[in-house]
């Protein structure tokens, strides 16, 4: 490490702090600004094997030293650093690659719950296993890597970066598949207002593999040019993606937000075919008013700001997140315009049960508009489904419009979500093989 | 930690191992041999605690890298036997050896004129695959070692087009059966025990080590180049039922002395002082 030019001196020494080995280096640097953490690291990763890879680094302005003058490492023990609790293990993929991956790697070691930062070849993964990872990387991201990449790439995270940026022009795929198998009725989430499909991921994470479960991808955000003019002209577009995957249903429809109504309509036309939908999952979707539609229209902007922060969204390239604010606008339009029929079937709605928190400071007037949009909403009896809906479902959860789709939240909706399915599934087959007797 | 006892005991144990040797009966070490260890790991289980007194701090880190207990053993075993064995042709201890890694994390010895004959310098590499670890040991040559376990589903969804040339497609192509995997499973071991020699591992293109996919192993091309393809000298392992393996190394032909390490002789190999 001191053959680096920046640096003067270094120490590794071996930590066991969080029950977990780890090589922290400490070193001190003559330059004043900040040495790049990352350049030493990739220097050093070209002189050694991964494991003796420091995986820690902690910029002193002098060692510590005992009285006869070696380095007092007891003293370097003692110097706490919050990076070394941001190391944790990260076991839920973050965008659609990992996801993909995960599942790649699951199936070839044969192992559940393989974290983003896991080491291939430390989990069994042997030379030969690592050849099948790349021919089926290779197939599954259209890309061409040689088996050596499997070596220089030996994380999800990893691979997951390289196969990003390999595809800088990331495709619109209209239907992201995060689990095809098992025997219950499939789930189509559809992607909710102002981002895509991006925001399921963390549901997917928690769904069981034996749990058919798609997402319908935004077609605007993924357009050069946000076209969309109306809900039913989209939905059918949608009615077509879904189709391609399963052609005759039933179908489990569902959205979070705008992705709720989208679902709606989606489920009319489903219905209109005389296919069966057994139910839609309406994730804290609001049907709105003629007069609360022009409220909206007015909040759509502000309302963009307020998403902007979710983490799924930035996963997204930068410019598919530039084109968000534009088709949310286009959503509001079409929202506005939408005319809602009744629906003869049964509807489940996860309604946030408290008020959505604002935390961000808007120009007084913007304020205001905000405050009286989000109290209308939050006073809304079943999120204004009551008259549309003839078997209408409604479960709290404890979060606001945002936090529902996160954390523990999320995990109570997954479980009540994937329990639902389940047991009408069994109902929706057991009905069709009735009509066909 | 366990001492050991220094007496060169292979020197005398010629007779334990005639049945099992390819070659004539001559230990240890010599410039005539290469030496092929086998160990199941089935049946090193006990001597876990005992092997992981041997491991250096840089091993225990590695071995925190491993997330599964199964995985965890295997490693300790690994290096266990191999510093015993190492312990035996330097009269160490097998805690004392030093090792140093290349780029791809292959271990060699840190100070390699240890060896007490000759100043020659002991080559060594290892492979496992399912429950079998194979050591091959050799003076002065660099040596690549690979086994695998056969087993059919590691061949489909034409994984093979990822590292056979044309040439060796057309002919895999006209295997079938048992032959197929077999072909298969010697091709793989040949290529990946010669990458392993040069020292690159599979960061080394596989596709350009050609090699033959029958019985007779050989190397046809490197890089496709006849000439430096014949320099190469492969060996077979077959000796162990299910497995199929290869030892490579560029020089003059040895012969191979195969050596099982069953509990009598690791025994005899720990000989401790109690």
């Amino acid at each position: 490490m001191e053959k680096y030019k920046q640096i003067d001196q270094s120490v590794v020494i071996l930590n066991n702090d969080l029950g977990q080995k780890r090589l922290i280096a400490y070193y001190v640097s003559h330059e004043e600004c900040n040495v790049s953490e990352r350049k030493i690291l990739s220097y050093m990763q070209k002189q050694l094997p991964d494991y003796m890879i420091p995986s820690v680094f902690i910029a002193l302005e002098t060692l510590p030293l005992t009285s006869i003058g070696k380095v007092n490492r007891k003293a370097l023990f003692g110097l706490k650093n919050n990076k070394l609790k941001r190391e944790k293990d990260c076991k839920l993929a973050r965008n659609q690659i990992e996801f993909q991956l995960q599942r790649i790697w699951e199936a070839l070691l044969g192992r559940e719950k393989i974290g983003m930062k896991d080491d291939f070849f430390a989990l069994g993964g042997h030379s030969l296993l690592a050849v099948h990872l790349i021919s089926k990387v290779n197939k599954t991201f259209n890309v061409h890597y040689p088996v050596s990449w499997a070596f220089m790439q030996n994380t999800i995270e990893k691979q997951a970066n390289k196969i990003r940026h390999q595809n800088t022009r990331v495709m619109y795929e209209p239907l992201l598949t995060f689990n095809e198998g098992g025997s219950k009725t499939p789930l189509f989430l559809i992607h909710p207002g102002h981002g895509g499909a991006e925001a399921y991921i963390e549901l997917a994470n928690l769904f069981k593999k034996d749990q058919p479960l798609y997402a319908v991808e935004s077609q605007d955000i993924y357009s050069k040019e946000p076209s969309s003019k109306n809900i039913e002209t989209l939905a059918a577009k949608y009615v077509q993606h879904i189709q391609a995957v399963r052609p005759q249903g039933p179908y489990c429809l569902g959205g979070w937000s705008l992705g709720g109504l989208i679902a709606y309509e989606v489920a009319q036309q489903l219905s209109a075919q005389n296919q069966t939908v057994q139910t839609i999952y309406l994730l804290d979707t609001f049907l709105l008013s003629g007069e609360e539609r022009k409220q909206h229209l007015l909040v759509s902007q502000v309302i963009n700001e307020l998403l902007k922060k979710n983490p799924s969204h930035l996963q997204l390239p930068l410019r598919y997140r530039k084109r968000i604010e534009k088709v949310g606008k286009l959503q509001a339009q079409m929202m506005a315009k939408y005319k809602t029929d009744p629906y003869p079937g049964r509807v489940f709605l996860f309604k946030a049960k408290r008020k959505w928190a604002i935390s961000e400071v808007f120009a007084f007037d913007q304020n205001a508009l905000l405050q009286n949009y989000m109290d209308t909403m939050f006073l809304k009896g079943n999120n204004g489904w009551t008259q549309c809906v003839a078997h209408l479902e409604v479960q709290l959860i404890d979060g606001d419009h945002q936090s529902i789709m996160k954390g523990k939240n999320l995990r109570q909706i997954s479980t009540l979500l994937q329990e639902d399915i389940a047991k009408y599934s069994s109902l929706t087959y057991r009905e069709s093989h009735c009509e066909l007797g | 930690m366990a001492k050991i006892n220094h007496a060169p005991i292979l020197k005398n144990m010629d007779s334990q191992f005639t049945n099992e040797s390819r070659g004539s009966a001559t230990f240890p070490l010599n410039n005539d041999f290469i030496h092929v260890w086998a160990v199941h790991c089935s049946v090193m289980q006990k001597q876990i605690p005992l092997f992981s007194e041997f491991l250096s701090e840089e091993e225990k880190i590695r071995l925190d890298n491993f997330k599964f207990s199964l995985l965890k053993k295997h490693f300790i075993i690994r290096r266990g036997i191999l510093r015993l064995i190492l312990g035996n042709y330097l009269e160490k201890d097998p805690g004392e050896i030093k090792f140093s890694y290349d780029q791809q994390g292959k271990p060699y010895l840190k100070d390699n004129k240890q060896f007490r004959k000759k100043s020659k310098t002991i080559c060594f590499n290892l492979t496992f695959s399912h429950d079998v670890i194979l050591y091959a040991f050799t003076l002065q040559d660099k040596i690549g070692i690979d086994i695998e376990y056969v087993q059919d589903q590691l061949i489909h969804g034409g994984v093979e087009e990822q590292f056979f040339s044309l040439a060796e497609l057309t002919q895999f192509n006209k295997t079938c059966g048992k032959q197929r995997a077999r072909s298969f499973f010697q091709a793989w071991t040949r290529k990946e025990a010669i990458a392993k020699t040069i020292g690159k591992g599979l960061l080394f293109p596989l596709e350009k080590i050609e090699v033959t996919l029958g019985h007779y192993p050989r190397a046809l091309k490197i890089k496709e180049d006849e000439e430096i393809a014949k320099n190469w000298k492969l060996y077979n392992i077959d000796q162990l039922n299910g497995y199929v393996g290869t030892i490579a190394t560029e020089g003059m032909k040895k012969k191979l002395k195969f050596i099982t390490i069953r509990q009598e002789l690791l025994s005899q190999l720990l000989k401790l002082e109690i």
